[in-house]
């Protein structure tokens, strides 16, 4: 457009008409949405297992030989040409025991190369010891890391044959890409299917074989499995292989002849030792005799030994006891000599008491004696005194005369002197001779002092004359006193004299009596000195007789010992003879053993060497992985979804190519006068109609683009993500937009618009200007085909008449409309019918079909009695209202082609059966019973054999046993596939008895806690395996349903948004179309209500019509949906439920109901005035 | 009661963002019952404006609207709508007849919502469409159209036949035949009829003329002597 005019005029019209514009990209964008997005369901389920196997390196093949494969088998496929990796790997189903269940696991090598676990918790095993458990087990609750876990072989090799560590420690747990789903197939061991796997180090194997070798294809990685290229290039690889199988085959027999006869070799060496083994555990026995004997006289010795010295030890007690009893006299001698000396000493003590009593008198005595002695003395002291004052008197009156005396001597000499004196001086001098002159000079000198010295010496002699007198009367007076003193002392004299003998004689007396008690002092003295020594030695010999107690103490425990020891030895004598005894029995008894086993061997030889000698040329199973269970159900499962998208979407897409060419087609009409008046201007016919190509390619090519993002990035993973339920390994989903789809899909939508767009405009533009300008004649009403069915046309009201001319004026819309909301019905009924089918699954099965309660498996290892014990506490279990047993086992039941893995059922009473289990035709509902001519299998495995009542088909329960057997009815089931059959026909196929290992229960109470109850009770007996009951198993069901819901959301919403689109797109057409005859209405007083009733009428006939012809198209798609969607497993219920009809009837009339309602305020727009305006 | 019809002060003022634009600038006239009224004016006088106010298709912004007694300028839509059904027929310019009904299918339309409705075959009579009347409108000339139209109209009994240029697509004869048609309506029924027109010429035969300019009452005239349409020529 280059026109800038028409370009502006061309964004205006967008903006103008958002929504037209928004209405055609919305319908594409859903178109392309559900036409690229379903499609891409199935490149995008295959391309997310492609990449989950390619990151795990699933093995491309993998190779099983009937004698197992080798180290040189390996090396050999390795040089095949195409084959890229080998790894050889071992795989063993085995009973896996924890502490209260018993699995069936298929124990497998930990693969290195390929066929990777993804660790989702914990380790892989790095020790002998440990193991990493299947993810399942965890998440299902039978196990937890840190578990111990014992294997036990499932087959008649003993567990030792098979692997040489028996309990393992789960260090981690994980998932392989070789199951994709829960189920882990069918096994020989057990209960028939398998638990889980188990993943340890290859050294724990005991085989010499590997059990397969897998294999990695050359460029296989690179190519999308499921693909045909994968397949072709797989396919030339299993030829390839499969030609080196003869010589390899041939080497393999070779080997194993060689093996076996040395093992026979082996055996018969080994026979040879068992009884040489026998013979010297007899003369070990012997010897053991004899030693018996031994130890026995030994003990003989011993006793007599201990006689002697218990004789021995009774002499040494007894001399003891009596030295015991000497010191024991001895104390009490001493006791009593003891008591005698206190005695004694007690008299002793009173004689002294006395003596000082009769002493304190004696001295009182002396002390009244002494005054008068001393009165004595005194008189005599005075008469000594007396006596002496005399002489000293006598002496002082001759010392006073000699003092007179002297005075007068004296006196005299002065007198002598004074005569001289005098005569001197009275001689003359020179008369004087010197003598004269030297004596006169003193006497001169001297003369002076002459007459005081005489005057003095004259008083002195006075003096004395006195004392002399006072001396002379002193002595008269002492002459007196003695007279007096003399008169006293002849007194008292007598009196002291006779005194003093008596108390002398008194004195005497006592110190007689004291000296007597002195001596009994000393006797009582010596007494005790005596007992002191006496007791000292009866101290000395009691402690000798500690000493000799002591010693016989040391004695008897000797004795005792003695006796102990001896009584021990009698002990381990008896325990010698009994061991001999029980060794002599065991001896007997392992020689008959031994003598049978030897027996036996030598018979095991024998078969062996028959078994070699019949030994097959062995065979290769080169098995792709078509082979893989999960591999085929996923493909499955994803061409099911590519089914689905080859239908579903293509009515999406007509929908969206018709509601564009109506809109584009009721645009140009629209704007026919712009389109004359352009023409008048002059504009040429590609530049008006490229303004509508252009408006139409614009808005499909949005669309187109944003429904096939939203479409491919949100559906396929929705889809898978509901798949994921099922398969819940699969890590990642990879939804990457498919650019085959992409391509195809906008292409279609876009063309399908712009062509529309551009044959609207086709006849417009051929026109002339003129004729354009001019209102287009109205279309001209017509009668309708039901006018001339005149009884029913007048009963029509007015209204309902005009409705359906109206109805039959505008063809196209009625067509667009029915599709529109037929559609929209379609997709309810097939979302609500699906919800129906599956639900159908649960109530179906375990409504009609299975009607017991729960089973009780019998554990294959019980034996006799506790299967007796078993039976007998579920016969008289009142809780239990019915009970029967059944032989329940996989079975693969194979017609032409594939095998298909199923439930063999044997029940103990055909009559009893249908207590538990309803055999009946699914539509006629007519009840089949079993009898010996043929079983019954389910609805959906014969089909799946492609096997009809009459056909033949056999049944496989390993490789070795295969039965054939006809098929005589066929029973409805949904849920899994099931194999009846009579207990006679068993037995004639089998050839032997059915093994009971089911008990099934029909019980009085169906709730949880009953059903906990139960299963806690029973499953403590030996002889049960496990408790299940139905309302597990439903509820399982319904678990792995739950992804179909998922699908059914998809499925209602696309409806409604489908209804959606179209209904508003159509009725905005409608109303734009009728503006005028809907605003003269109103003119002419027709209430809003009235109004929009006028237009809805026709809209509610459409949506009856559309709805009528939904059913039926929702009819077939539902069908068509149920068969390509169901799993091989299940079977979906056929019919859809009434409620699923009515469901989605109101659906349907509530979609419409809205866009009618939101019609409402369109209507109400409407402007009367519209109704004026000249005819545009 | 005063006068059947009467307007007071009527305004009618649109506004567009802040200007306002009166379409109708304060009218005033009554007309009596089972007059024939002729309003003429100029394109864009604003009498299709007083015509959809008077039809209840519209509202005024101001002023009162009486009819019959009844204040219908106060009216809100169901009252209108009300109104519509009940009190008046109307006659478009194009005709607006149901093309997916024949003509009788389009008068009994009207009948389905009235409460006192004439016989439709008899109206459709007496519009001269006797023989056509099972014809649908594509297979009608346009005054026979306009014929089904009035009918429709008259059916409906109505106190008050609006017409909006009932003439304005036809040609001149037809157009003549129509404005006879409801003159006679007037006259023979006692119906008022108010056409309205930008053809001058008509106004001699009306009972009363209203001319209008520019959104207001320029001129109006009673007519003491109505001419038959016959006797008029343009």
């Amino acid at each position: 457009m280059k026109k800038r005019a028409l370009k502006k005029e061309f964004y205006m019209e967008i903006r103008k008409t958002l929504n037209r514009f928004l209405s055609i990209l919305l319908i594409n964008a859903l178109g392309v949405a559900f036409f690229a997005g379903v499609r891409a369901s199935r490149p995008d389920m295959r391309l997310s297992a492609d990449a989950f196997f390619d990151e795990s390196s699933l093995m491309d093949l993998r190779i099983m030989g009937t004698l197992g494969m080798t180290d040189e088998d390996a090396e050999a496929i390795e040089k095949v040409e195409g084959v890229k990796e080998v790894m050889p790997v071992y795989s063993i189903d085995m009973f896996g025991r924890l502490s209260e269940r018993q699995l069936n696991l298929q124990v497998m090598s930990q693969p290195e190369e390929m066929n990777r676990i993804h660790v989702r918790e914990g380790r892989l095993p790095e020790k002998r010891d440990e193991c990493l458990a299947d993810y399942k087990l965890l998440t299902s609750g039978l196990c937890s890391l840190g578990d111990e876990i014992t294997l036990a072989s499932g087959t008649e090799d003993e567990t030792s044959d098979l692997v040489n560590q028996e309990t393992f420690t789960i260090v981690g747990a994980g998932t392989t890409s070789y199951y994709m789903s829960l189920d882990r197939g069918t096994t020989g061991i057990g209960s028939g299917s398998l638990d889980g796997f188990l993943i340890v180090r290859p050294e724990v194997f005991e085989q010499d074989y590997y059990t397969q070798i897998c294999v990695t294809a050359e460029g296989a990685r690179e190519l999308t499995c499921y693909t045909e290229e994968y397949d072709t290039l797989v396919d030339e690889l299993v030829e390839r292989i499969e030609a080196i199988e003869k010589e390899r085959c041939d080497i393999r027999y070779a080997q194993i002849q060689a093996e076996g006869q040395e093992k026979i070799a082996d055996a018969e060496k080994e026979v040879a030792d068992g009884e040489q083994k026998l013979k010297d555990a007899g003369t070990e026995l012997e010897d053991a005799r004899v030693k018996l004997a031994d130890a026995e006289e030994k003990l003989a010795d011993g006793r007599k030994e201990l006689a002697d010295g218990e004789a021995e030890f009774a002499d040494k007690e007894k001399e003891f006891l009596d030295a015991k009893q000497e010191v024991s006299d001895g104390w009490s001698e001493l006791h009593k000599a003891q008591e005698e000396l206190v005695k004694a000493t007690y008299q002793i003590h009173n004689g002294y008491a006395e003596y000082e009593k009769n002493k304190a008198e004696v001295d009182a005595g002396y002390a009244q004696l002494a005054p008068l002695k001393e009165q004595l003395s005194q008189i005599e002291d005075g008469l000594v005194q007396t006596g002496e004052g005399l002489a000293r008197i006598e002496e002082g009156i001759a010392q006073t005369e000699e003092g007179l005396s002297e005075i007068e001597d004296r006196l005299l000499e002065i007198e002598g002197a004074r005569e001289r004196y005098e005569e001197l001086s009275g001689k003359p001098e020179d008369q004087r001779t010197e003598e004269e002159k030297n004596e006169l000079a003193v006497l001169e000198t001297a003369a002076p002092g002459w007459p005081s010295i005489e005057e003095e010496l004259k008083k002195k002699q006075t003096e004395t004359q006195e004392q002399q007198a006072g001396l002379t009367a002193q002595q008269t007076g002492l002459k007196e006193k003695e007279a007096e003193l003399l008169k006293a002392k002849a007194e008292l004299a007598p009196i002291v004299e006779e005194n003093t003998a008596k108390l002398d004689a008194g004195a005497a007396a006592l110190a007689e009596g004291k000296r007597q008690l002195d001596a009994g002092s000393d006797e009582v003295d010596a007494g005790n000195r005596k007992a002191y020594h006496a007791e000292q030695e009866l101290l000395e010999a009691e402690e000798e007789l500690a000493d000799g107690e002591k010693k016989l103490a040391d004695g008897r425990a000797e004795l005792a010992d003695a006796r102990q020891t001896l009584k021990d030895a009698e002990a381990e004598l008896a325990d010698a003879g009994e061991e001999f005894a029980r060794g002599e029995a065991e001896y007997e008894e392992a020689l008959a053993e031994n003598e049978k086993t030897l027996a036996d061997a030598r018979v095991k030889i024998a078969d062996a060497k028959q078994e070699l000698a019949d030994l097959k040329q062995p065979e290769w199973y080169v098995l792709d992985r078509q082979y893989i269970q999960t591999y085929v159900e996923y493909g499955n499962d994803a061409d099911r979804i590519g089914a689905i998208g080859e239908v579903f979407p293509v009515i999406f897409f007509l929908v969206a190519a018709l509601v564009s060419l109506t809109t584009m087609t009721r645009m140009v009409e629209e704007q026919r006068t712009q389109i004359g008046t352009l023409k008048a201007l002059g504009y040429g016919k590609g530049a008006i109609a490229s303004k509508y190509i252009l408006y139409a390619l614009l808005s499909s090519l949005l669309g187109s683009l944003l429904g096939l993002v939203a479409g491919q990035k949100i559906l396929p993973a929705v889809i898978i993500s509901a798949y994921k339920i099922l398969y819940n390994n699969l890590p990642d989903i990879l939804t990457p937009l498919n650019p085959e789809y992409s391509v195809t899909a906008a292409a279609v939508a876009v063309s399908c618009t712009t062509l529309a767009a551009w044959a609207a405009c086709y006849k417009e533009l051929n026109a002339v200007p003129a004729n354009l300008m001019r209102p287009a004649a109205p279309k001209a009403g017509k009668r309708v085909f039901l006018e001339y069915v005149g009884f029913l046309w007048k009963r029509l009201t007015f209204s309902q008449k005009a409705a359906v001319r109206n109805l039959v004026r505008y063809k196209k819309r009625f067509f667009m409309t029915v599709f529109g909301i037929g559609g929209c019905m379609a997709l309810l009924l097939v979302g609500f019918g699906l919800k129906d089918s599956i639900l159908h699954i649960g109530n179906g099965q375990f409504g009609d079909v299975f009607v017991y309660d729960g089973t009780v498996g019998i554990d294959k290892d019980a034996d006799e009695g506790e299967r007796r014990e078993l039976a007998d506490r579920i016969e008289e279990d009142e809780r239990i209202a019915h009970h029967m047993r059944a032989l329940e086992t996989a079975v693969d039941v194979e017609a032409e082609g594939a095998p298909r893995s199923a439930y063999l059922i044997v029940p103990e009473s055909e009559e009893e059966l249908d207590t538990y289990i309803h055999l009946q035709d699914r539509e006629t509902g007519e009840h089949y019973e079993l009898d010996g001519r043929g079983i019954v299998l389910t609805e959906k495995l014969a089909r799946l054999l492609g096997v009809s009542e009459g056909d033949t088909v056999i049944l496989k329960e390993d490789d070795t046993k295969a039965v054939e057997a006809r098929v005589a009815h066929i029973t409805e089931q949904y849920f899994m596939h099931y194999v009846y059959m009579s207990r006679e026909l068993y037995e004639s196929l089998y050839g032997q008895a059915p093994e009971w290992n089911q008990w099934f229960m029909k019980n009085n109470r169906q709730d949880e806690a009953f059903e906990e109850e139960l299963r806690t009770e029973y499953i403590q007996y030996d002889a049960v395996s496990d408790v299940d009951f139905i309302s597990g198993t439903a509820k399982r069901v319904a678990d792995m349903l739950r992804s179909m819901d998922l699908i059914i959301y998809v499925l209602v919403t696309a409806a409604g948004l489908l209804a959606f689109v179209v209904l508003y797109n159509l009725n905005n057409i409608n109303i734009n179309e009728r503006r005028r005859e809907l605003a003269a209405l109103k003119v002419l007083g027709f209430f809003d209500r009235e109004v929009s009733a006028y237009v809805n009428r026709e809209n509610v006939l459409l949506t009856v019509i559309g709805t009528g012809a939904g059913a039926g198209l929702g009819i077939l798609l539902h069908r068509f949906v149920i068969q390509t969607a169901e799993i091989d497993m299940l079977m979906f219920g056929r019919a859809i439920s009434p409620a699923s009809y009515l469901y989605s009837v109101l659906l349907t009339f509530v979609f419409s109901a809205l866009v009618n309602g939101a019609m409402f305020f369109k209507l109400r727009k409407i402007d009367m005035v519209e109704s004026l305006k000249s005819v545009e | 009661m005063a006068h059947f019809v009467e307007l007071k002060q009527v305004k009618k003022i649109y506004q567009m963002g802040e200007v306002s634009i009166p379409a109708v600038d304060g009218i005033d006239f009554e007309i009596e019952k089972g007059e024939f009224v002729v309003i003429v004016g100029p394109s864009g006088a604003g009498k299709t404006t007083v015509l959809n106010i008077l039809g209840g298709m519209d509202t005024c912004t101001s002023g009162e609207v009486w009819v019959d007694g009844r204040d219908i300028g106060s009216f809100k839509g169901k009252e209108l709508a009300a109104y519509r059904r009940d009190d008046i027929g109307f006659v478009f310019q194009f005709y607006n007849l149901v093309q997916n009904l024949t003509a009788l299918e389009n008068v009994e339309l009207a009948l389905q919502i009235c409460k006192d409705p004439l016989d439709a075959e008899q109206v459709l009579k007496e519009v001269g469409l006797e023989g056509r009347k099972d014809n649908f409108p594509a297979q009608l000339s346009g005054g026979e159209q306009q014929r089904t139209a009035i009918a429709r109209a008259l059916a409906k009994n109505p106190k008050l036949l609006l017409c909006d240029e009932p003439t304005g697509a036809l040609d001149y004869n037809t157009g003549k035949a129509i404005l006879k048609l409801l003159q006679d309506t007037c006259r023979e029924k006692g119906m008022t009829v108010i056409v309205i027109t930008h053809n001058q010429a008509i106004a001699p035969m009306a009972d009363r003329v209203i001319k209008i300019k520019n959104g207001r009452v320029s001129r109006m005239e009673r007519n003491g002597a109505p001419v038959s349409v016959e006797t008029i020529e343009w």
